[in-house]
């Protein structure tokens, strides 16, 4: 005995807001979806599998939120709510396994976000305030787990992670910023920060790992500054922490259990080969 | 099926770059325009602190 349960609210009518428009096809046992939506949003909700859940709630003008869950025990929420006069934030998840949950929520306009989970009990966080805002978070393997913060204008951010346990932290605050963390192995860590008193500006982080247990940290607080680090190995440890203006970071490190630390407090400091080698 | 790219950029040698295992490198620099570059093999350690207008390298 097959049970399909949905749940549609569909306020629009209430409010005076355009037609809303609500697509959800379950197939298996005791799936459930619920979604919410005031103003013109467009929600399409596939599940396949059994117990899986979904929860949608769009505000706005023309939010749209696309979910795909195909497996067992997956759940999907994703909220969204667009700024005064504001158009479009777009959510897309994709799940396919056993036990994946994502998290989206969204406010302001333009904001994007996107998870793609291939595997089992792979965990997604996006959290973007602001406008045009960008996330994207890509795992294939078990247990890898992606939180992704961002407050501002256009600051742009995304992970990809193969294999297992892997976990990639990003916090972004102010404009233009941009993390992008790239993880093939199993149990390696990339936390990046990027923020300032005044908002910050112009940042970029990059990291690619490849091997096992390597941990990568970034934070950087200011304005235009830059760090780059690529481990390929087991065991090593990048630490880039710079604080000012204009500052250049890049750690290389090749083999098992290195460790590099680099502080750069002040401006135009500069911990890397010359000032066009950079690919952030 | 997900098929995923990753593009190993950034090929350019320069910062701190070690290959081999079992190294240690510390960059310090609190000041302006400052500049370092490390290169290590084995079982090297490093720690360096810079005011400003400092040039630290190393190659061992």
């Amino acid at each position: 005995m097959k049970k399909i349960i949905i749940i549609i609210f569909m306020l629009g009518a209430y409010f005076g807001h355009a037609q809303n428009t609500s697509t959800i096809s379950s197939t298996g046992d005791e799936n459930l979806v619920n979604t919410d939506q005031t103003g013109q949003n467009i929600s399409t909700f596939i599940q396949s599998g059994n117990k899986n859940k979904g929860d949608v709630d769009q505000v706005g003008n023309l939010n749209i939120a696309t979910a795909h869950q195909l497996g067992n025990k997956n759940k999907a929420t994703q909220n969204q709510t667009t700024s005064v006069g504001g158009m479009l934030n777009n959510a897309t998840v994709h799940q396919d396994g056993n036990k994946n949950k994502s998290t989206q929520n969204q406010f302001g306009n333009m904001n994007h976000g996107d998870v793609h989970q291939l595997g089992n009990k792979n965990k997604a966080n996006q959290d973007q305030d602001g406008d045009m805002n960008h996330s994207d978070s890509h795992q294939t393997g078990n247990k890898n787990k992606t939180d992704q913060d961002q407050a501002g204008t256009m600051n742009h951010a995304d992970a990809i992670q193969i294999f297992d346990e892997n976990k990639a932290t990003q916090d972004q605050v102010g404009n233009d910023n941009h993390a992008n963390s790239n993880q093939v192995g199993n149990k390696n860590t990339v936390t990046q920060h990027q923020n300032g008193l005044s908002g910050g500006n112009d940042n970029h982080a990059v990291v690619i790992q490849v091997g096992d247990d390597n941990t990568a940290t970034q934070d950087q607080y200011g304005d235009d500054n830059h760090a780059n680090s690529k481990q390929m190995g087991a065991l090593n440890t990048s630490m880039e922490d710079q604080d000012g203006m204009n500052n250049r970071s890049r750690v290389w490190q090749e083999g098992d259990m290195n460790t590099a630390n680099i502080t750069q407090n002040g401006n135009n400091n500069n911990s890397y080969g010359g000032p066009n080698h950079w690919g952030g | 099926m997900e098929i995923i790219i990753i593009l190993m950029v950034d090929l350019i040698i320069g910062g701190v770059e070690q290959y081999g295992n079992s190294n240690t490198a510390t960059v310090l620099q609190d000041g302006d325009d400052n500049k370092s570059r490390i290169l290590q093999g084995n079982l090297n350690t490093l720690v360096t602190a810079s005011g400003n207008n400092a040039n630290v390298s190393q190659v061992s």
